[in-house]
């Protein structure tokens, strides 16, 4: 029996059977283990009903049953092949269990402090998926996760895909390899310039703040191909040219060469990515050649229809929207800003503030409201810069008007948004700033 | 043994069990003239796992059968000749209002409810217990309200 044999995803279940075939648990065993499994499953049944039923729907005996094979299984993974079956011949389901629900609490608060550090990485993107995921999903999984009751579930809502998909695993062992992988994708993309990364993405779609897409393969592909070519792979863009060049350097290899190529390239970048932590330096290094490797077939499909654009993509000026995001649309529900404002109060980064908000305002007078109670000191900036000029005139217009109030001994004093955008308008060009009156008008 | 299957619980041992201990409740029974033969034990037994398994649900520890002997044994509405098969209908209808009371009685509520009807307003009709009187509590329980007074406690 070897690991490779055994199915990640119904591990106990698939061990036990892999026993049973090769006689290394006789039957009366294997009875033991059922009964004691049982045993267990009454206990988990007891504790939902608080002992007040005696029978409980079977989905939910399914569900606990599930719980207690993957807790099992958690315990079982963890330990050497040779030391698995002394285990089942020896231990009790119970003990077995208890351990299981031991390396389960380890792994969520490993999987807890990387959600942490992931968020500290210093890169923001506007594709929603990623955010949401960062900032939502994982930690709704860390909320609602039931270890006692439904441990093999991956609560939660994961919707960013990975550039390697983890399809063996399951409930909170799934989680600390998600959350491995993006730690690993987060930050090697944060070793590109940010605003670069963006204009990748929006060359890649228009609309990819929409997209489902994965932001690392996009980045280590041009990266790639800018390093095969000789050009800067911190700029991440290749020209027609550039394109050219690549065609004639890897149409005529089969895709073992094309392969080695890429993976030959990521050494080369690796070297300027300047990542101190050796661990950190092989991870990085493991991950990006399996990505590389996946890679090999939709390049080579490409390199075959002369269409390279569509892998190494040539970065673009993105259109500027044309309508302003924030109009004079309906005020909110007061109740209802008042939960958005709690919500945006409790966010740590503007980018995590600004993206909620343009998911949810509508209204420029609402926006004034968050303005004032959720934003302070140089994040006044950061909003600023992300509205448009309309929007800018009409929040200016308030500002003039409490202004006008305060020559008037009407008001005492402005708001520090108000203040905050008096300085920013100041600061921008006479050939902006004109726009924005203009429109005010 | 493909796969240790939560179904696959209902074994000889615990058949075995479950008929000992309702043959155990003749001796509280006996008062009331009700007592049960290892046959009845087990055809109450069977009757109760297609009740469990047509309710989708599952036993596990103590069954409910004996429950339900004990609390209805002192009922004027049950008699020597119907006792067996009135203890089985007995037992569709508790899993039948357990799943419909959305999990909110405990075994405990729900049984105090069945035999306080079946004395009172039902009369023994378990038609009417079922179809009308339990009906008409798992609806309330389902629309927030347990307005079925202290019946649960008596």
């Amino acid at each position: 029996m070897n690991e490779q044999q055994i199915d990640k995803k119904e591990y106990f279940n698939s061990l036990l059977l892999l026993a049973k075939q090769e006689e290394t648990l006789t039957m009366e065993r294997l009875k033991r283990i059922q009964g004691e499994l049982f045993e267990l499953l009454k206990k988990k049944a007891e504790a939902f009903t608080n002992g007040e039923s005696t029978s409980i729907p079977i989905d939910r005996a399914e569900q606990f049953f599930a719980s207690i094979h993957y807790t099992i299984g958690v315990y079982l993974e963890s330990i050497p092949m040779e030391e698995k079956m002394e285990a089942l011949n020896s231990e009790t389901m119970d003990e077995m269990y208890g351990k299981g629900i031991t390396q389960i609490k380890e792994i969520y608060r490993d999987a807890e402090q990387m959600l942490k550090n992931i968020q500290a990485i210093s890169f923001h993107t506007e594709n929603i998926a990623f955010q949401d995921t960062l900032n939502k999903g994982l930690p709704a999984f860390f909320h609602d996760y039931n270890y006692e009751f439904r441990a093999h579930e991956d609560a939660g809502s994961i919707d960013y895909p990975l550039a390697n998909a983890i399809s063996d695993k399951t409930g909170v062992t799934f989680i600390l390899a998600y959350l491995k992988a993006l730690k690993i994708e987060t930050e090697f993309v944060s070793l590109f310039p940010n605003e670069i990364v963006e204009k990748l993405l929006a060359s890649y779609d228009q609309e990819y703040e929409e997209d489902l897409l994965n932001i690392y393969e996009l980045v280590l592909v041009n990266a790639i191909g800018c390093e095969l070519t000789g050009g800067n792979p911190f700029g991440l863009t290749l020209d027609n040219e550039e394109r050219v060049l690549l065609m004639h350097q890897l149409s005529d290899l089969n895709t073992t060469q094309l392969s080695k190529r890429l993976c030959e390239a990521y050494d080369r970048l690796s070297e300027k990515l300047f990542i101190d932590n050796p661990l950190e330096r092989d991870d990085q290094e493991a991950y990006a050649k399996r990505t590389l490797s996946q890679s090999v077939m939709s390049l080579k499909e490409a390199l075959k229809q002369q269409r390279l654009e569509s892998v190494f993509l040539e970065i673009k000026e993105r259109e500027k929207k044309q309508k302003p995001v924030l109009d004079q649309g309906e005020e909110m529900e007061n109740e209802k800003l008042r939960d958005l404002i709690e919500q945006v109060r409790e966010m740590h980064y503007v980018s995590d503030k600004i993206a909620i908000i343009r998911r949810n305002v509508n209204n420029l007078d609402d926006m004034a409201e968050l303005l004032d109670t959720c934003f302070f000191g140089n994040e006044f900036r950061a909003v600023f810069a992300m509205l448009h000029e309309l929007e800018l005139a009409y929040l200016w217009e308030i500002t003039r008007t409490e202004e006008d109030k305060i020559l008037n001994h009407q008001s005492a004093e402005l708001k520090e948004w108000q203040k905050s955008l008096l300085s920013y308008v100041g600061a921008l060009s006479d050939h902006k700033r004109r726009a924005i009156l203009l429109l005010m008008s | 043994m493909d796969k240790f299957e939560v179904s696959l619980f209902t074994n000889e041992y615990m058949i075995e069990q479950a008929k000992d201990t309702i043959i155990k409740t003749n001796e509280y029974t006996k008062k009331y003239g009700l007592s049960l033969t290892e046959k009845d034990a087990l055809l109450i037994i069977n009757e109760k796992n297609e009740a469990l398994h047509s309710s989708g649900r599952i036993e596990l520890g103590a069954g409910v059968s004996e429950k339900i002997i004990m609390e209805f044994a002192d009922s004027p509405y049950i008699t020597k000749d119907q006792y067996v098969q009135t203890i089985i209908e007995l037992q569709d209808i508790f899993y039948y209002f357990k799943n419909e009371s959305l999990e909110e009685l405990t075994d405990e509520e729900l049984l105090k409810i069945m035999k306080y009807y079946f004395d009172h307003d039902c009369q023994g009709d378990l038609e009417f217990l079922q179809s009308t009187i339990l009906e008409n509590v798992c609806r309330s329980i389902r629309y927030g309200r347990r307005d079925f007074g202290n019946k649960s406690k008596e």
